[in-house]
């Protein structure tokens, strides 16, 4: 998983706000969420440590936290705001 | 002369020899002058008599020594900030190393039972508006488990979000880490320490990798492009006897070759493997003059030269995050009031284990042995005469002062001596006064050695006066 091309952002303390070349400033993205954008955003990103970190932050199960992280993918791939690699 | 002993007040002023001239300086309000024997006197004279008539300009002078203090010695109301080591394992194998590398145990911290760590601080500070929660990663070398630091800092800050506070981030590291975790290190730490010993050559000879190889050309990478990052950069340089006569180099290389902030110069501490490699602690004259000569060459380039126990900050009763209130959380959930290994503290009798988090229980601290660490401390029979007792505060209190140390200074002492010193003749823009200093080794040794700086004192030793 990468970010687009034409997505940059900005990290901040309790999140990460997302802009888009054509449409500027896309919206935020709030913690826990803003702790799986970084792990992709740095290129750090596996399934394993994903569902590691969102468990944690999320306080939930393994098996909740890979159903969360597929949800959000999903979504953030579906905006063109990632893609895989 | 009426006796002065019974002056609290004179007790905490001091008297240091500047070549022929004096260097009043009281640090419970950080103030200091520079004056000639005969103002000394008339300074003890009207601090025992106020009826005396001595000229105005002493009557000021005594009066901004002795005011009450504007900052107090720092309380012990909860933790200035969190310790966390991730691990005690490291990458590198450095000649000079005092934290038994090659031996630690390589277990890595669960990133839960910090982030238990963090709830149970941040519900503290939530009553405090603004308040800061800070986190410092030390190790070993905290990189190694790289995961666990993002997954604490990801964890703290999403609570300082939902309580209001501002998240701080330090690391304390050895640099020598794959350069994909720039862009992490530089998004989300605040402050970054990361040791290098100086060019290529200095370096690679002190800070190696297991196979004896060196490591300074992919730390100085990561430096630089660390560098583009809005983090704040701290180089800290280890100085041995083969390099305390290059510091001056040392600074100039790094400042033209990094884009950083601080430059804090450190004296090696001697252990059982530096002598086998040929190192020895710096000479404490030549370590201090590099200091202060490497001060004006830093400056130029925007960095701050920096050396603990040294700083200008006072009045205080430690210059490390040891009795304060830090916690510092181990490897293996136990919390300590030192980042040191727990054995460090057992030799000399003292237990520094103050509690430890329970995955599922949380932390248990034992606040009354928190509370009772910087009592251990308190009473330290070789600083009692030296002016450096309020900004040094006996420097590292296991290694430099611990219970039962001798009554004399030691080269680390010697050397924060001529440090604070020459620092606060700069203060005082006697530059002339401040060149001499550094010009003069005989003056330098005079200083350092002198073995009681106290005013009261002063007045009744002869051999002080005579100078």
């Amino acid at each position: 998983m990468r970010p687009s091309h034409h997505v940059s952002w900005l990290v901040e303390k309790q999140g990460v706000t997302l802009f888009t070349s054509d449409k500027g400033m896309w919206g935020s993205i709030p913690y826990p969420h803003a702790g799986l954008w970084a792990l992709i955003a740095n290129g750090s990103y596996t399934k394993v440590l994903a569902t590691e970190l969102m468990s944690i932050l999320m306080t939930i199960s393994k098996e909740e936290a890979e159903r969360e992280i597929e949800d959000t993918l999903e979504t953030w791939i579906k905006n063109e705001l990632i893609h895989e690699t | 002369m009426k006796e002065l002993v019974h002056r609290l007040d004179l007790e905490d002023i001091y008297v240091l020899p500047i070549g022929g001239r004096w260097m009043l300086f009281s640090p419970r309000n950080m103030t200091s002058a520079i004056v000639n024997r005969a103002a000394v006197e008339a300074i003890i004279e009207y601090a025992v008599d106020d009826k005396s008539t001595v000229p105005k300009t002493i009557k000021d002078l005594w009066h901004k020594l002795s005011r009450v203090p504007i900052t107090t010695i720092p309380s012990q109301q909860g933790p200035e900030k969190l310790v966390i080591i991730p691990t005690r394992e490291c990458n590198m194998r450095c000649v000079y190393c005092d934290f038994g590398a090659s031996s630690a145990n390589a277990t890595i911290l669960d990133p839960r039972l910090a982030c238990r760590l963090v709830d149970h601080v941040a519900e503290k500070l939530a009553a405090t508006p603004g308040a800061i929660l800070g986190i410092h990663f030390f190790g070993g070398e905290p990189m190694i488990a790289q995961p666990c630091v993002e997954t604490i800092i990801h964890y703290a800050n999403m609570v300082c979000s939902r309580k209001g506070l501002t998240p701080w981030y330090e690391i304390t590291t050895n640099g020598y880490f794959n350069h994909n975790a720039i862009p992490f290190i530089g998004d989300y730490v605040d402050y970054v320490v990361i040791s290098i010993d100086g060019d290529k050559p200095f370096h690679d000879f002190n800070r190696q990798r297991g196979d004896g190889s060196g490591t300074y050309a992919i730390i100085a990478e990561n430096i630089k492009r660390l560098g583009r990052f809005p983090v704040k950069l701290s180089l800290r340089a280890c100085i041995t006897n083969r390099s305390v006569n290059a510091m001056l180099a040392i600074a100039s290389h790094f400042c033209s070759e990094f884009e950083f902030d601080v430059l804090c110069f450190e004296m090696m501490a001697e252990t059982e493997f530096t002598s086998t490699n040929g190192l020895c602690p710096p000479d404490p004259n030549l370590f201090a003059a590099g200091i202060l000569q490497a001060e004006s060459i830093a400056a130029d380039h925007g960095v701050q030269v920096i050396n603990g126990p040294s700083e200008l900050y006072g009045p205080r009763t430690t210059s490390c995050p040891v009795g304060l209130g830090t916690l510092m959380l181990n490897p293996d959930g136990i919390l300590t009031a030192c980042y040191l290994e727990v054995e460090r503290w057992t030799r000399l009798g003292i237990d520094p284990v103050v509690g430890y988090v329970g995955p599922v229980s949380g932390p248990k601290i034992e606040q009354q042995k928190l509370d009772a660490i910087p009592g251990f401390f308190k009473q330290k029979p070789r600083c009692v005469r030296c002016f450096c007792r309020y900004t040094c505060a006996g420097g590292c209190h296991i290694n430099q002062t611990p219970p039962g140390c001798s009554l004399e200074y030691n080269d680390r002492c010697r050397a924060t001596r001529l440090i604070t010193a020459g620092r606060l003749l700069r203060n005082l823009k006697e530059t002339a006064t401040e060149v001499s200093f550094l010009e003069q080794p005989s003056v330098m040794k005079y200083l350092a050695e002198n073995a009681d700086d106290r005013l009261s004192t002063w007045a009744s030793d002869s051999t002080q006066r005579e100078i």
